[in-house]
């Protein structure tokens, strides 16, 4: 008890220095950021580990490291280049160098620690630094009043620390250490970050939008719509962010690009009455037209023009009034006894003790304060509503009409039906061939075997029952060979026992160690269930082949009117939907029924793919259960 | 040795038919579908039922269900299962009783009358008789398994054949060696596995099943 206190202000005062010191090196850190370069992200990570440990050694308080595990070294394909995503490199160390600059900053932890560095100066390390600085001021001071604050400095160093390691906790312990209230305060905070972010943005539309309105008039800068074209992309990037931010999704609204001109016989192309010996002239023009009767590049320019009105109402006013109240009001009275302690400097009226701001003199004194952190606390509490009000008004305008809805609809569902009949043909041809090569060709050699026995039987009884054995043989491996193209086509097993058991059924025949969970109240859709069998079964043969995983679990459940599976792996992750790829494949067969394919496979794994695919569920026959195989 | 018969395809059930009948069964009742197969079993208590696993009405998995349920009904009831493609679930859910008595052939094996009779003659003798491609299915699902590692080639061979249900003195002849040599070998094997030596068949063909069917999961 006694040593606690007595060591109390000691270990404040480490805590405070070495807060200090994260501040140093985080400034650093970010400076030599913009040079490109990332391993000392790496290095700096000594202090937060450093912290953790006397975290635990000193108050028990248990903190593991939250870092990713580090990517795994690349290796080579065959052809000794290595690869990542569809860029191929010669050398490892550009590879090794963006593997690890994403293993660190795509690790939150790496963002909490800065955050932490960043406040800790002014907000736990301060605290924890109190009891020191209070018996250091007592050399200060006369002998009457030296020993009540030595005294104080002992008494409140427990406190202190509590303080410090409340504080820290949430930021360099791993997500599911907070609270229900960090939680929220979490949710909060970064709703605030991002109001404050929109406002940013918004401060750059204003040019912007100047820009867009003039180019209007032809002549005066660039060409409207090329820059409309290509202003899109920052649009596209909005309409992301929305998204993100508010979990709402915002569609792309614009009309699908007209189709590539086809050439007369003669070779020319037509338009209107008018005959081009190119097409890019052709195509150029098109895209213009598109580009101005689009409603969406109206709808586009017209948001990029309110949204810095709506930004200062919705994001810049909180921001402002929160940061005020919180550090003009507040936060000034809360350490103002220091500056009064050592000086005889009096505030002003009013407790703001930055001059910015106006002195609240109209209210007692004690109001101040109180004022302040009410306001702060309620324009914090407002923040997540505030964004969500700010997220509906960009859909109000970067959403797509129905009719675009419609246009796009019809786009996609054209360019689905293409593949899904691709598909088809491609599947049909492979039946026909395999057919062709294999059975059919078996069976002509039966009959000719047969043919000949009937020729022998009665001169060469031994030769004949050599040849019917050669046509038995014959037999079965047709029968072998047709058994594997019905499973090629749809197997047994899943019109025998449906989705869940055939699924079961390709774990049992996988070389790994396979964990199936089935939620099915009835039975799926054939052509659903049949898709989804074959993307399973070629995300775990995926699985068998790249990842080098031990083990996989298979989910699959359906709710709100969907089936959703989800393939998990313990693998080495770093997998990615390459165009032409098995996973485009699945992506792409899955499209057909509205269905979509989610990865998260950060380098060093694990991988968990999800499928979606609205279906409804027909008999009601029951199958819920677990098993492993 | 009276038999139920059950299978959809006319040609298939006529044929099998007169195989079982040329070979001294006695075919009680020939079937086409699930409902009458489940009668045929009630009704007609044979000593063994050969039962294709696809049956009108619903052409799903018919006559397996009716097969297990006659199973819960009569514990340890012969059952030779044919289907068109075997796979270890199936498998899993004829064996997971351990009664024996029990098998799940391709309908490819009836092109061999002789081993397909046989099969028939050991599942009603209460053994087993499960098709090579379910026991090398297992097999395969438990490569990784270190104990099964351990066996050389030739104990492999052995135990293929072993959970297939064949007595030693048929491996012997179906390997081209001695009966003693092939005790010799299931004894390593056994040892290998740690399971318990037995000279029954029908009991070593469950343990090895038991001991494939339980590693994997």
């Amino acid at each position: 008890m006694l040593r606690r206190h007595a060591l109390a202000p000691v270990r404040g005062l480490v805590l405070s220095g070495l807060s200090l010191v994260g501040f140093a090196q985080v400034i650093v850190a970010f400076v030599l950021s913009f040079t490109g370069v990332v391993v000392h992200f790496q290095l700096e990570r000594w202090l937060p580990n450093l912290v953790r440990r006397l975290m635990g050694a000193w108050f028990g308080v248990h903190v593991p490291q939250p870092y990713r595990p580090k990517p795994p070294p690349p290796t080579p394909e065959p052809d000794g280049w290595y690869r990542e995503g569809n860029q191929l490199y010669r050398r490892t160390w550009l590879l090794k160098y963006r593997r690890r600059r994403d293993w660190i900053h795509r690790d939150m932890a790496t963002h909490r620690d800065h955050m932490w560095e960043l406040a800790t100066p002014f907000t736990g390390g301060l605290a924890a630094g109190v009891p020191a600085l209070l018996i250091a001021a007592a050399v200060l001071v006369p002998w009457w009043a030296a020993i009540p604050l030595v005294v104080t400095g002992f008494a409140v160093g427990p406190l202190a620390l509590e303080l410090y390691v409340r504080w820290s906790v949430p930021f360099l312990g791993t997500d599911d250490v907070l609270g229900p209230f960090w939680a929220w305060a979490k949710t909060q905070g970064r709703a605030a970050g991002r109001l404050a972010q929109a406002c940013g943005m918004a401060l750059l539309d204003i040019p912007y939008a100047l820009f867009l309105v003039v180019s209007i008039f032809p002549g005066v800068v660039g060409f409207f719509p090329q820059i409309m074209a290509e202003y899109r992309l920052v649009a596209n990037a909005r309409r992301r962010q929305l998204t993100k931010w508010t979990g709402v999704p915002i569609a792309e609204p614009y009309l699908p690009p007209p189709p590539p001109p086809v050439p007369r016989p003669d070779g020319t192309y037509l338009a209107g009455k008018r005959l081009h010996d190119r097409p890019d002239e052709l195509i150029r023009n098109q895209a213009i037209c598109t580009t101005y009767k689009d409603k969406a590049t109206w709808r586009d320019l017209l948001w990029l023009v309110l949204d810095p009105i709506v930004v200062i109402v919705l994001c810049l006013v909180p921001v402002l009034l929160g940061t005020a109240a919180f550090f003009g009001y507040f936060w000034s009275w809360v350490w103002s006894w220091i500056p009064e302690l050592l000086s005889s400097a009096r505030p002003r009226e009013g407790w703001a003790y930055l001059d910015l701001l106006p002195g609240l003199g109209w209210v007692p004194r004690w109001a101040t304060p109180v004022i302040g952190f009410v306001v702060a606390a309620a324009v914090f509490a407002a923040a997540s509503a505030l964004l969500r009000l700010y997220g509906r008004w960009g859909g109000l305008l970067l959403a797509p009409t129905r009719s675009a809805e419609l246009a796009r609809r019809v786009a996609q569902l054209t360019e689905t039906r293409t593949d899904a009949i691709d598909t088809q043909a491609a599947e049909l041809r492979r039946i026909e061939r395999d057919l062709h090569d294999g059975a059919q060709a078996r069976w002509v050699a039966m009959g000719l075997n047969l043919g000949a026995v009937e020729r022998l039987i009665d001169q060469d009884p031994q030769a004949a029952k050599k040849l019917l054995a050669n046509a038995r043989n014959a037999s079965a491996e047709a029968l072998v060979e047709l058994r594997d193209l019905v499973r090629g086509i749809h197997p047994p097993v899943l019109s025998e026992r449906g989705l869940g058991d055939a699924v079961r059924a390709l774990a049992l025949d996988s070389a790994l160690d396979v964990h199936v969970a089935v939620d099915l109240p009835g039975r799926v859709t054939a052509p659903v269930e049949a898709a989804v069998y074959f993307a399973v079964n070629e995300l775990l043969t995926n699985v068998g082949k790249h990842a080098r995983a031990q083990r996989a679990s298979i989910d699959i459940r359906h709710y709100n009117e969907r089936l959703r599976v989800t393939v998990s792996d313990d693998g080495h992750g770093g997998a990615s939907v390459s165009p032409g790829g098995g996973l485009d494949g699945v992506r792409r067969r899955l499209a057909t029924f509205d269905g979509v394919l989610m990865l998260n496979s950060p380098p060093g794994g694990p991988t968990t793919v999800t499928l979606e695919v609205p279906c409804a569920l027909s008999s009601p026959r029951t199958s819920t259960s677990s098993e492993t195989a | 040795m009276r038999v139920v018969l059950a299978e959809d395809l006319y040609l298939l059930r006529d044929g099998l038919t007169h195989l079982l009948t040329a070979h001294g069964f006695e075919v009680v009742a020939a079937v086409s579908s699930g409902p009458e197969l489940v009668r045929a079993l009630d009704e007609l208590s044979p000593d063994v039922a050969i039962v294709d696993v696809r049956l009108p009405p619903t052409f799903t998995d018919e006559g397996l269900q009716a097969a297990l349920e006659a199973r819960r009904k009569v514990p340890a009831l012969p059952v030779l299962v044919l289907s068109q493609h075997v796979e270890q679930l199936y498998a899993r859910e004829l064996l997971a009783d351990g009664a024996g008595a029990i098998g799940y052939l391709l309908k490819d094996r009836v092109l061999n009358s002789d081993q397909f009779i046989d099969a028939v003659r050991r599942v009603a003798a209460g053994g087993t008789a499960m098709d090579p491609e379910v026991i090398s299915k297992l097999l395969a699902s438990n490569a990784r398994n270190e104990p099964l590692a351990a066996l050389s080639p030739r104990e492999r061979e052995v135990l293929e054949l072993m959970a297939g249900g064949r007595s030693n003195a048929a491996i012997a002849s179906q390997l081209f060696v001695s009966e003693g040599a092939v005790g010799k070998h299931t004894a390593n094997i056994f040892a290998k596995l740690q399971l318990a030596p037995s000279d029954d068949t029908n009991r070593r063909v469950l343990a090895v099943l038991a001991y494939l069917n339980s590693t994997s999961s």
